[in-house]
């Protein structure tokens, strides 16, 4: 056997390795970039079942929150305000208008939710109602899952950038295109980070 | 601590850990076969004559010269091994049905009806597990609750294959704020996330696998040793042909070799038990700190996590903690936390994890923990109590007759007079008397005043009887037809009617109970059946529950929330069907359930009678209405 056959096969094993390698990379990046994606429509459907809920709130709310018109109009109406931007957001998505009008949208509607949470906790036939119990329960998952679809997009939102900065994983993601993935950007402003003042 | 940092530090060391096991299992299958050739290489060496002894005595050169022993030994404990191995990977149940076998009852959103106070919690608990679902990527598991253990604890079930299953104690619900419910549950999470589950199965397979040795060499002796029953062993036939033949000696050279393998097996074995649930237990400790780094992860929370492993430990510190009997080895190392604490605890000290999760704060607590710490153990010390006065209560009440509920039937010779009775002799009188009675009237020759409650519902079961035991079969399907007819009249079904059509059906065709299906695949119908008879009682939901402590047979996990009662006869009727085919004892418990939820509310009302009657007719639990 001549030295000239040896050498092709090991060049051969070598390329086969590193094609191997090349797929199976850029395989692991689709996979993260697909579940990223995922994770950002989750945050929608999350959004939209809030949206469904809160006419149901105000509805359970309205007879035992007389004195509280003004609270609950808010909410109806930042409600209101809150899907029309996401429905405008969706007919252009990436436009930076409608963008930035949903963000502000959402974060208002978070700031009256937050003040409306904080009121019921002053009725206390109110939180004895069943009825009321349920929707509040809700709402708080609601609240939560939206909190966590927006951790769980930015936890593979890193994970999808980490691997594709990464040494052998920045070649493929080089040749083939994979773009770095942007972060959501908490929506609220300093002020509703605070927690909300309730005063008697 | 970063959560991403705390689960870098719990994956080291499992690969090695599982290396090792893996290892142990190689190691006890050579070990095995190494004592079987031994062993016929000792006879062997035993029974060669003296001049050949010297060759015989190289142990090495006797395998080399019969290889087919050496392969014979290793097949042989290879197969023992790995039998073992395989029959505990597939004999682990799926998820669902672990959940079943330690009394858990399935949540779903659907069932969660409004207006009961502790369908905001179950809602509560469904509800983490979909924030938890989103937050860590894994699809749904089935969620389960245990209703009845009062302990704070949670465990998830199943792995690759069968759909993963999450378990919540009916105390973690009570107990715990929803942050830290929502903690504990994104620790099991994590476990089905880390895949934790297949990792314990495959463990639990190789322990069994090695249980396997030690029971061969256990069964050897068993089988040498003479029987309770004054049955012989193998060595030792019987009688006089014990020391048959010439060759006694080598006889018991053969059977202290038998002895010798049997007892080093079972030493092989036992130690490779020992340290193979080391390991496990190892493994296990360590995936705990994995699964609460995870949780930290996904609900960027740990001190929730902290706070609900500080609660657990003190308020159970001085209690027993839950187990699950048979099954706490199945679900041992699934569960948030446990009571061991020793080399074979599965789960680390909750000291060393709540230091991880919020380090410097240790098992210290404030007030508000200390007072809810006191909720739980006052709630159990009263439990306690509870427990012990029923059990008094029932002690004193032992013999004594129970709480007497008026029968649903009475005796036809004390209600219905003599002339009337010796009338209804004739089918056909029978006939037209149950026809009256069916279209509400008082038949002509009833004279005794009114006729109602007991007595017509008497009278009519005799009806009934007189007709299908008297009459041609032609006739008598004739006044099925009729019963039937008359009952749909007026485009309802009574629960008069329903009785008499039961109670005709019953006796036209006692139908086959050659088959019979287990008591818990048909709880569903069991709850349709009691909820509808409950919904005619003053109190249906208590009504409902007063039957769930005479069902033992269905499952420990108790009845379904309450189902909506049936919405009319031919939907009862259909459920029915399904419980003729329980066992007869199970029936009987049913009757005794459904008697209770009659009783619940101190009166019998003729519906509930009514339905009582048709019940026992319809499943076939013969004679019970009128013994009881």
């Amino acid at each position: 056997m001549n030295t000239g056959i040896i050498v092709l096969i090991v060049v051969l094993v070598l390329l086969g390795l590193l094609v191997g390698g090349f797929v199976g990379v850029y395989n692991t990046l689709v996979t993260l970039r697909n579940r990223f994606k995922n994770a950002f429509a989750q945050i929608d459907v999350q959004l939209k079942r809030r949206y469904d809920l809160i006419p149901n709130l105000v509805e359970t709310a309205k007879g035992y929150m007389a004195h509280e018109k003004e609270t609950l109009i808010a909410v109806t109406e930042a409600r209101n305000v809150a899907a029309s931007a996401a429905a405008a957001l969706a007919k252009a998505p990436g436009d930076v208008s409608a963008s930035a009008a949903f963000a502000k949208a959402e974060s208002g509607l978070a700031g009256v939710l937050s003040r409306l949470m904080a009121v019921v906790e002053r009725y206390p036939d109110l939180k004895a109602d069943q009825h009321m119990a349920r929707v509040m329960e809700e709402l708080t998952s609601t609240e939560n899952r939206i909190a966590f679809a927006r951790q769980a997009y930015n936890d593979s939102v890193t994970a999808y950038n980490t691997k594709r900065e990464l040494f052998p994983a920045s070649i493929v993601a080089g040749v083939c295109h994979f773009e770095q993935a942007a972060l959501l950007e908490s929506t609220s402003s300093e002020a509703q980070r605070e927690a909300p003042q309730v005063k008697f | 601590m970063d959560p991403f940092a705390l689960q870098h530090e719990a994956r080291k060391h499992v690969g090695l850990l599982v290396f090792l096991a893996g290892c142990a299992l190689v190691l006890i299958t050579a070990a095995t076969a190494f004592v079987g050739t031994f062993a016929i290489w000792a006879v062997h060496f035993c029974q060669t004559t003296s001049h050949a002894r010297k060759e015989a005595l190289d142990y090495l050169a006797f395998l080399l010269k019969y290889p087919e022993i050496a392969e014979g030994a290793v097949v042989v404990s290879a197969s023992l091994v790995l039998g073992g191995f395989f029959w505990k990977l597939f004999e682990m149940q799926t998820g669902d049905a672990l959940m079943r076998k330690v009394g858990a009852c399935r949540i779903r959103r659907a069932q969660l009806s409004e207006g009961r106070a502790e369908d905001v919690d179950r809602l509560r608990l469904f509800n983490v597990c979909e924030e938890m679902s989103i937050a860590s990527g894994v699809d749904m598991p089935s969620v389960w609750l245990l209703p009845k253990e009062t302990g704070i604890n949670a465990f998830v079930a199943g792995g690759k294959g069968s759909e993963p299953a999450l378990c919540v104690t009916a105390g973690a619900l009570r107990y715990l704020e929803r942050d830290e419910l929502q903690g504990v549950i994104a620790h099991e999470f994590s476990h089905i996330l880390n895949g934790d589950m297949q990792l314990n199965l495959r463990l639990l397979a190789l322990i069994s696998g090695i249980t396997m040795v030690s029971r061969t060499g256990k069964m050897m002796l068993k089988i040498l040793a003479p029987g309770d029953d004054g049955r012989r062993s193998i060595f030792f036939p019987s009688g006089r042909g014990g020391r048959r033949g010439k060759g006694g000696g080598g006889v018991l050279m053969v059977i202290l070799a038998y002895l010798c393998t049997a007892v080093a097996l079972w030493i092989i074995g036992s130690a490779g038990v020992f340290f193979a649930r080391l390991i496990q237990c190892a493994v296990s400790r360590k995936r705990e700190f994995l699964a609460d780094a995870s949780a930290a992860q996904f609900t960027r929370n740990p001190d929730a996590l902290a706070n609900a492993l500080r609660l657990t430990y003190l308020a159970e510190a001085q209690q027993g903690q839950t187990t699950f009997g048979a099954w706490h080895d199945d679900v041992a190392h699934m569960l948030f936390t446990e009571g061991t604490r020793n080399l074979f605890a599965t789960h680390p000290e909750v000291k060393d994890r709540i230091t991880r999760l919020s380090p410097g704060s240790g098992l210290s607590t404030d007030e508000r923990l200390k007072a809810r710490v006191a909720r739980i153990r006052t709630e159990s010390a009263q439990r306690a109590a509870r427990v012990n006065e029923e059990f008094k209560a029932k002690a004193t009440h032992f013999g004594a007759p129970a709480k007497t509920v008026q029968s649903p039937l009475g005796d036809v010779h004390k209600l219905v007079p003599l002339e009337v009775r010796r009338q209804l002799f004739d089918p056909s009188v029978a006939g037209a008397v149950l026809t009256a009675l069916l279209r509400g009237q008082t038949p002509s020759l009833w004279t005794a005043g009114e006729l109602k409650g007991l007595a017509r519902r008497t009278l009519a079961i005799h009806c009934v009887t007189t007709i299908c035991d008297t009459a041609t079969p032609e006739s008598r399907r004739k006044w099925a037809e009729t019963v039937q007819a008359i009952s749909e009249e007026d485009g309802v079904i009574d629960s008069f009617e329903l009785m008499i059509g039961m109670a005709m059906a019953r006796r036209l065709d006692p139908g086959s109970t050659a088959r019979t299906v287990a008591p818990r695949q048909v709880l569903d119908a069991v709850a349709n059946v009691i909820a509808t008879v409950a919904s005619f009682g003053d109190h249906p939901s208590e009504g409902y529950l007063a039957a769930e402590k005479k069902l033992s047979l269905f499952g420990s996990g108790g009845l379904p929330v309450m189902p909506a009662p049936c919405p009319d006869a031919d939907t009862l009727a259909a459920e029915l069907r399904k419980l003729a085919q329980l066992p007869p004892l199970a029936k009987r418990e049913l009757m005794f359930g459904l008697k209770e939820t009659v009783a619940q509310d101190g009166v019998v009302s003729d519906e509930e009678a009514d339905y009582l009657v048709a019940v026992a007719d319809a499943i076939g639990a013969y004679g019970w209405a009128k013994t009881s």
